[in-house]
């Protein structure tokens, strides 16, 4: 019983671990790292969540030192931080599915609401018509590349990455492939620089 | 597979795989991409650690307030119910003994705790130990003279 709990506490990072951790990250895991909080947070916005990426890297950091979301230490620092933004972003989302976030003024009769958002139990019809053209807009930018339409398409009817590539009979490498253009496209059009 | 019928689902699981592909993608690719976009790789770098070690002070900041918080709310339940207890040590030592007498189970315990007999416990133990039963509800303070 004893040995269990020692295990357990050394299986988990120390104060001092995560700081060593931050500080050792490498130049390719803080670009990594950017990238995937930039591209989380571009999914709250769709449904008009003003979470920015680098809310998410705090929120993160935040999870792992208060426990919330500890760091396991055979598990990569920065596939820990990637892992909590998504569990973040997905939980956000979850809340928000069927409903929408609204600038709160039609039951608001006296205005005391001005300019604070509140939940709404009905899809933004405007965030939806916005999300639509977005789509639009990034169908347009891969017109010329055909292997990433076929993506784009299986997207839009539901299908996860596995299902693609099972869909589309193309192997692993083919698939990051296609995924990796259509990256890079999406993050120029929608202005990633860091 | 469900569709996603909102587009804001759509967008956003595009975003997701956007965001996959990134997580999976090596180290080089990451540094030719930055290098051939004209992105400044190592200011970027520098930010993002700053960000990150600025969220890590803040959130050890509030850790710190909390813990405080809770200490002193620890100390002022303590210091209010040890008003409950005897001003003089002869009756609170009293105190514990009758409290002893009524749970003799708690005898062992206590003497393992302060590592001696009860009896040869010292005034300050008796104290002590009065308090921590008092915060814990285990003090039944039937005695008139223990009442506030």
């Amino acid at each position: 019983m004893v040995s269990t709990t020692a295990t357990a506490a050394e299986e988990y990072a120390t104060d001092g671990e995560i700081v060593a951790a931050i500080d050792a990250l490498s130049t390719a895991d803080t670009l990594r790292l950017s990238k995937v909080a930039a591209f989380r947070a571009r999914g709250l916005a769709a449904f008009g969540l003003g979470t920015s990426a680098d809310d998410l890297l705090q929120e993160a950091i935040a999870r792992t030192l208060n426990g919330s979301r500890r760091w396991r230490k055979t598990v990569k620092f920065v596939t820990h931080l990637t892992q909590t933004i998504r569990s973040i972003a997905n939980h956000a989302r979850e809340e928000l599915k069927g409903g929408a976030v609204v600038p709160a003024t039609s039951d608001d009769a006296e205005g005391t609401l001005d300019g604070v958002s509140v939940w709404s139990a009905t899809p933004d019809p405007e965030r939806a018509a916005a999300a639509i053209e977005q789509l639009d807009k990034i169908s347009e930018s891969f017109e010329s590349d055909a292997e990433v339409g076929l993506i784009l398409t299986r997207l839009a009817r539901g299908m996860t990455g596995p299902e693609i590539q099972a869909n589309l009979d193309i192997t692993q490498t083919e698939y990051e492939t296609i995924m990796t253009r259509l990256r890079r496209g999406v993050d120029r059009r929608e202005g990633w620089r860091p | 597979m469900t569709s996603p019928s909102d587009p804001r689902e759509h967008l956003a699981a595009l975003m997701d795989v956007c965001a996959e592909n990134a997580e999976s993608i090596t180290d080089d690719e990451l540094l030719k991409e930055a290098a051939t976009t004209g992105a400044d790789a190592r200011a970027e770098s520098t930010r993002i650690r700053g960000l990150l070690f600025g969220a890590l002070v803040k959130a050890k900041k509030a850790q710190l307030a909390d813990a405080a918080r809770e200490h002193q709310k620890g100390d002022a339940v303590l210091t209010r119910r040890a008003l409950r207890t005897p001003a003089a040590a002869p009756e609170r030592r009293a105190l514990l003994m009758q409290e002893l007498e009524r749970r003799p189970q708690m005898k062992d315990a206590l003497a393992e705790l302060q590592h001696r007999d009860v009896p040869s416990f010292s005034d300050a133990d008796v104290e002590s130990v009065l308090k921590q039963l008092e915060a814990l509800g285990l003090l039944s303070g039937e005695d008139p003279k223990n009442e506030p």
